[in-house]
């Protein structure tokens, strides 16, 4: 395409100049290319609007430099009428050869007021860097809100290389851009990792824990993350018949995976669950949260029914405070064997 | 050593240190003229526009309009106990690579932005300084606590007398009213206070207007040895200049383009035959393979340059990351920082479990412990009370801590018998 930009007017209403042609929505030799403005969308509710209204507002298209006809805007509107059997579509089609500038500016302003999920957001983003120089792409800020940050605008380039179903979950808001990012930089291993995961049916949190945790363990133990987590998946099919030793029970695939990666943390927090119980609490009262890791606070939760309840709880509770048990659990230390930790290979 | 290895800057590191001086100079058209330049910048710069900022690079300087105030509350989190220091913004961004901070991934770019409106700040400054000269003596202050875990004792809220002066905003102020709770101002929360200092003068002016007023202390915080131009200062002993220390193997992987060591207790030698007093940050405390020879090192060289009488502060944090900014850093810094075991804390942030931290805590205030002076006071950057009671046997609490800092800076809030 000419370097110069071309000056068209940013309003929607039709140019003369503009020809609405019929646009074949399928062709012989290859498939449509179309912008990615619509991702993870559902076309069924627009198919149902332009089988009852028709089409409101006709696409917008340009020949590239080879030949191939572009879809500008109107991705939805495209898979909406494919749903309804149809081969073609009105288009208004930019005959000069415009700049692209000039067709991301007219896309955009197209899809003024939409609300992006973050995969098209991502792929918007990478298919603009892939047109456009920084200057320019700074130039259209107004018309969308553009990850122009140094590090958002990795993570969105990142995360527009997901496989498919990542990238799906990444427009449905299950999964979030910084570890769909993570994921998409595993290359051809994060498909099967991806669906690996999923057999295990991770909330969001999770999932990007689980994400975190298999590439930082990968790194320590100079493994692929798909390796390792079907490793994990393996050893729960066919636990080991010794049980690890100091690192508690580890029958899920959090548990498991979080021994490996963090066993001095899962050594502390056993530690702290064996002297739990061996310090038990007087009936009526329970520890709702344990005391943590970070700080130590926990919570101690006492039932009554009177004054003199209470007081019968706090005499029994007494004990408790003494308890050598009880009181270890807020002076764990720090295990002093480092084996597991210093192995970095980057530190040396 | 390389941020970005596409970036041409790094196929040269032996004659390209940014740290030395930049590579590339800019102006906003606004500041155009030799008076807005740092003395060894061209006499004529290329413009930029805010909205370029994004396409600076390492090795770029640009000059600058900074909106807004120049004063603000450091950016800690109300759940831990927080020393209260305000941060004078005279610019942002650092090339000094250091391989644990954030700054770059958070803004972006490695360029350094100096404000050249910065004598509008001097104005906005000098008019707190004036507040903070007026207000009544400790006891009577005000005391804004963040949170309720603050100190309940701390008296009633007791208004400044009213003056002329622009109504200021300072550490933890929840309304326009001036509610000061710290007198510690500091240059070096968004870039390093002295790195390219030398040229623009912005430290001397600000030495210059705090040596006039009792009440306030200014913090020049920097990872150079950069304190020359300081020396020949009439300070008053109202500037402290303080320099981020590590363990010497630390300070040597993880920041590349920082002074060594050395240097910078060399240059704090210099600071303290000037009469400066001296601020010293270990922070971040890194666990590393022999930790504890690395800090006892540091802690000799400090005493080899005889360096404690002068000691105002120390202060000591470990290292602590946010997860948003972990994908970015793990692409341009070492991993085996990452590599080690977090917990998820209270501010969103990760950091080493707590265990851990006292082991790491302990071991620094072990290595200072035989050295440190009574007048010298030791503070831990945001860390629990519980922490606090048991590394050094009190909780201060947010309040507390604030306070200790607004008396004079050479007092003894602390003393190496509590810790």
């Amino acid at each position: 395409m000419p370097k110069q930009p071309l000056k068209f007017p940013l309003s929607l209403e039709p140019p003369d100049k503009w020809p609405l042609v019929d646009w074949p929505l399928e062709d012989d030799g290859f498939k449509l290319k179309v912008l990615p403005f619509s991702f993870g969308r559902d076309p069924e509710p627009l198919a149902r609007s332009i089988q009852k209204q028709g089409l409101l507002r006709p696409l917008w298209g340009v020949i590239d430099p080879e030949g191939r006809p572009v879809i500008v805007s109107g991705g939805l509107r495209v898979a909406a009428l494919k749903l309804l059997g149809q081969t073609t579509a009105p288009t208004y089609l930019l005959t000069q050869d415009p700049h692209w500038l000039d067709v991301w500016t007219l896309a955009l302003a197209d899809n003024l007021g939409k609300t992006y999920n973050p995969a098209e957001k991502a792929l918007i983003l990478a298919a603009l860097s892939s047109t456009l120089t920084d200057p320019e792409m700074a130039s259209l800020t107004g018309l969308m809100d553009l990850p122009i940050g140094k590090a958002l605008k990795e993570r969105n380039l990142a995360a527009a290389k997901l496989p498919y179903p990542a990238l799906l979950a990444l427009a449905k808001d299950k999964l979030d851009l910084a570890t769909g990012a993570r994921l998409a930089q595993l290359g051809p291993d994060a498909l099967g990792l991806w669906t690996l995961l999923e057999g295990y049916n991770p909330s969001l949190q999770t999932r990007r824990k689980w994400v975190d945790w298999l590439i930082d363990l990968s790194r320590l133990e100079k493994r692929a993350p798909l390796d390792l987590a079907q490793e994990i998946g393996a050893t729960l099919a066919n636990p080991p018949s010794f049980k690890a030793p100091n690192l508690g029970p580890a029958k899920t695939f959090e548990g498991l995976l979080k021994s490996w990666r963090f066993p001095k943390v899962t050594f502390l927090e056993a530690q702290r669950l064996r002297l739990l119980k061996s310090a038990p609490l007087p009936p009526g009262v329970s520890l709702t949260t344990d005391p943590s890791l970070e700080d130590l606070k926990a919570t101690l939760t006492i039932q009554f029914s009177g004054p003199d309840d209470l007081a019968a709880r706090l005499k029994e509770l007494k004990p408790l405070l003494n308890n050598p048990n009880f009181q270890k659990i807020w002076k764990l230390k720090w295990p002093e064997d480092e084996d597991l930790f210093f192995n970095s290979p980057t530190l040396h | 050593m390389p941020f970005n290895p596409k970036d041409p800057a790094f196929l040269e590191p032996a004659t390209f240190n940014p740290a030395a001086k930049p590579k590339r100079y800019f102006t906003a058209k606004e500041f155009t003229g030799a008076g807005y330049y740092p003395s060894y910048a061209p006499e004529v710069l290329p413009q930029i526009d805010p909205v370029d900022y994004p396409s600076l690079k390492l090795g770029d300087l640009a000059i600058g309009r900074h909106k807004g105030s120049f004063l603000r509350p450091c950016p800690a989190t109300p759940v831990y106990n927080c020393c209260g220091l305000n941060i004078i913004h005279i610019g942002q961004g650092c090339p000094l690579g250091c391989r644990y901070c954030a700054l770059a991934s958070y803004l972006g770019s490695e360029a350094v932005i100096r404000f050249g409106n910065y004598p509008e700040g001097l104005n906005e400054i000098e008019a707190v300084l004036k507040v903070i000269e007026r207000l009544e003596p400790r006891e009577n202050l005000t005391l804004a606590p963040k949170t309720k875990a603050d100190n309940p004792t701390v008296p009633p809220t007791a208004k400044p007398p009213a003056t002329e002066a622009p109504k200021p905003k300072l550490a933890g102020s929840p309304s326009p009213e001036p509610k000061p709770r710290s007198y510690r101002f500091c240059t070096g929360e968004f870039t390093d206070s002295l790195l390219y200092d030398q040229g623009f003068k912005v430290s001397e002016k600000l030495i210059a207007l705090f040596k006039n007023y009792s009440k306030s202390v200014l913090e020049l915080k920097t990872k150079t040895a950069s304190v020359n131009h300081l020396l020949s200062l009439d300070h008053g002993g109202r500037t402290v200049i303080s320099f981020s220390l590590n363990a010497p193997l630390m300070a040597e992987k993880l920041e590349p383009y920082a002074a060594p060591l050395s240097e910078r207790i060399k240059a704090a030698k210099l600071a303290m035959t000037a009469g400066y007093p001296l601020g010293f940050h270990f922070d971040p405390i890194v666990y590393y393979p022999g930790f504890q020879e690395g800090y006892r090192q540091t802690a000799e060289m400090i005493d080899k340059a005889n360096l404690w009488p002068q000691i105002a502060w120390i202060s000591l944090g470990c290292f602590r990351y946010q997860a948003p900014l972990k994908t970015h850093m793990l692409a341009h810094n070492p991993s085996f920082l990452f590599d080690g075991e977090f917990i998820l804390a209270h501010d969103g942030k990760y950091r080493y479990p707590r265990p851990l931290r006292i082991l790491l805590y302990q071991t620094v205030l072990d290595s200072l412990k035989p050295y440190l002076d009574p007048k010298t006071t030791v503070y831990l950057c945001m860390e629990s009370g519980r922490m606090w009671k048991d590394l050094l046997g009190f909780d201060p609490q947010t309040a507390g801590l604030t306070a200790r800092f607004r008396e004079p800076i050479l007092s003894r809030p602390f003393t190496p018998e509590t810790l």
